[in-house]
């Protein structure tokens, strides 16, 4: 693996640092299954997009467009749920497929390119060292800020009400905690950091399309579990570290998937290489009971 | 885990020794690195052209050339580190095959040649500026249909046709363009396009379903969704005989009454010589981007003459002399 592409892999994986801490906060702490996230994603790479592209908007007022709009997107969802009672990944799914027609909308047809465009990583060029270099420290900068953003705010008043929301709601509920709230919030949140990552991955790829959801809810819940299953997780920052080394070690199992072919293997088994490596790394974890199961032995 | 870590060290020591070991292969060793988003016949046909136009030129592996090929599963993060590896590890010319494929490449590199196959507007994707000299590290091969010249051989075909139904997947970009030129080229001749949008391949049946009996005619642009579902469409065609068109020829041998123009391993041949070109020593900007289909010296005619009589169409003998391949 040459260094750009190391570089490239780290930045990829930082980005969807930011779709699994979005993961953790619906599945972990609020214990709801939100598929909105494939419409959120591309959300947030068409909107900022559209305001860099048509409007000329700064790239990072830009950027915070598309995470009010992200934003709003979990708002719907979690309404879907709290207000009407539908079933929270129905919600997600219904507001996911809506997303599809909205992001064509926004996009003005299916795919918007910023080729050329000013973005958040434009500042970086014309310095001694490479744009490709700086552009993983300045989004480690920002993943990292977020995720210390994250924790402090999962231990307010809100943040600890909404992990109680989670854990259980009934008793949550009996301490005077707004569940309703608390999902509206967290659904909410955990939709503004995709689409924060859907702008920024659309600011580095050079473009906004409307195929850009695909897969999302797949990467960020693998790498939240990948994270979670091999790191300490006994504190809220310990657990947000997790994800984020999830993220990053799920794009280094594609990266060497893509390497594969040394092994006979063909472009299209590039997915099923990064299953396996995924599963490798989920059971080899608990290194001596899972390597033991692995080999079909009982763990001691 | 530690054992892929371990060859994720390896293969990172592996890379560092490449790096600090000057390159000793000789400079007649040429590298192509070739990427597609998802691997759909049309796409795979394309791939397999460039490969062809390549081979026409003497560029073959037998000769040293050394061939990388990646798809992403549809997928646009790895598609993003498909495009850092191909300019990590280095190649002499990128070939990128649909849009989104294109616009990574571009993004990742300013230096490396780029030719790109099957984007059908690469102008509004903002992958080059003009088709003439287009500057820069980027040209290639755009699919657009010949629109009129189509036109005019579906009214041959069906000379009452009044309305023509397009079904397309809204979520290509490659579509949305050839939608726009066949309502811009159908306004004048007085003919309505009706559109039915099919967002995924198993929408395909419903959309084209919808169409019956309210146009004279179904088209078929190149759209990798719709086409997937072509057998489909022909189906429905010959059971309620709606003439079916596609926009490119190899959809004919599939059971469409007929196309003009261009089929896949053309386009893919066409950005194969510009591939070669490079590789000869000339720039990518001094090389102008061109559409398929106004290179090839004539018309293609294609048509298949047992679609034809189950959809209902007389094929006269005026078109029948001028057909170039006839199916069945």
């Amino acid at each position: 693996m040459s260094l750009y592409e190391f570089l490239g892999t780290v930045e990829v994986g930082l980005i969807f640092g930011l779709v699994a801490l979005g993961a953790f906060l619906s599945f972990k702490v609020l214990d709801f299954p939100d598929l909105t996230v494939e419409g959120s994603f591309p959300l947030g790479a068409a909107v900022a997009a559209l305001l860099i592209a048509t409007f000329h908007w700064p790239p990072w007022a830009a950027t915070f467009g598309a995470i009010a709009a992200g934003f709003g997107a979990g708002l719907i969802t979690a309404l879907l749920n709290v207000r009407f009672g539908i079933l929270h990944i129905l919600a997600g799914i219904l507001v996911a497929i809506a997303l599809y027609s909205i992001n064509l909308r926004i996009m003005s047809g299916p795919n918007l390119p910023l080729l050329g465009a000013q973005t958040v990583f434009t500042p970086l060029q014309g310095w001694s060292v490479p744009a490709y270099m700086l552009s993983p420290i300045m989004l480690g900068i920002i993943v990292l800020l977020v995720k210390a953003a994250l924790d402090l705010f999962l231990h307010t008043g809100i943040g600890i009400s909404m992990r109680a929301a989670g854990a259980n709601p009934a008793m949550a509920a009996a301490n005077g905690v707004d569940v309703a709230r608390m999902k509206l919030i967290g659904i909410g949140m955990a939709n503004a950091l995709t689409a924060f990552a859907g702008a920024l991955f659309a600011q580095i790829f050079g473009a906004a399309d409307a195929y850009m959801g695909i897969g999302v809810i797949i990467i960020g819940l693998a790498s939240v579990i990948v994270g979670m299953s091999i790191l300490p997780t006994r504190t809220i920052m310990q657990a947000t570290f997790a994800c984020l080394v999830g993220a990053l070690l799920y794009r280094f199992a594609i990266a060497l998937a893509l390497q594969a072919d040394f092994l006979g293997l063909q472009a299209s088994d590039v997915q099923l290489v990064t299953a396996v490596l995924v599963i490798l790394t989920l059971v080899s974890q608990n290194s001596r009971s899972g390597v033991a199961r692995l080999l079909g032995r009982r763990p001691q | 885990m530690r054992g892929w870590v371990w060859t994720l060290r390896l293969s990172l020591i592996a890379t560092v020794a490449a790096l600090l070991v000057p390159a000793v292969a000789g400079a007649a060793e040429k590298k192509v690195a070739i990427s597609t988003i998802v691997e759909v016949p049309q796409l795979v046909e394309t791939k397999d052209g460039v490969l062809k136009g390549l081979a026409e030129k003497g560029y073959t592996p037998e000769t040293g050339l050394k061939v990388e090929y990646q798809q992403a599963n549809g997928n646009m993060p790895t598609q993003q580190q498909i495009a850092k590896k191909f300019v990590g590890e280095g190649a002499d010319v990128i070939v990128s095959i649909t849009t989104p494929t294109s616009q990574a490449m571009a993004a990742a590199t300013r230096d490396i040649p780029i030719v790109f196959a099957t984007v059908t507007d690469p102008v509004k994707a903002k992958l080059i500026t003009q088709y003439k000299h287009p500057g820069g590290n980027i040209t290639g091969v755009s699919d657009a249909a010949p629109i009129a010249e189509q036109l005019k051989l579906f009214r041959e075909l069906v000379p009452n046709l009044k309305k023509i139904g397009f079904v397309y997947n809204p979520g290509l970009d490659s579509s949305k363009a050839t939608l726009g030129w066949m309502q811009e080229q159908t306004k004048p001749l007085g003919i309505e396009v009706v559109e039915s949008p099919a967002p995924t391949t198993n929408e395909v049946i419903p959309a084209a379903r919808k169409l019956v009996g309210k146009v004279d005619a179904i088209y078929v642009p190149n759209d990798t969704t719709v086409v997937a579902a072509l057998e489909t469409i022909v189906k429905i065609g010959q059971e309620t005989k709606t003439p079916v068109f596609t926009g490119e020829t190899r959809g004919v041998e599939r059971g469409a009454v007929a196309s003009l123009g261009l089929n896949y391993t053309e386009v893919g041949r066409l950005a194969g010589h510009m591939v070669a070109e490079i590789l000869g020593g000339k720039k990518p900007g001094d090389i102008d981007a061109i559409i398929a289909y106004k290179k090839l010296p004539t018309f293609n005619v294609v048509l298949n003459k047992k679609s034809a009589e189950a959809m209902g169409v007389k094929i006269p003998d005026a078109v029948l002399k001028r057909a170039t391949k006839v199916v069945n």
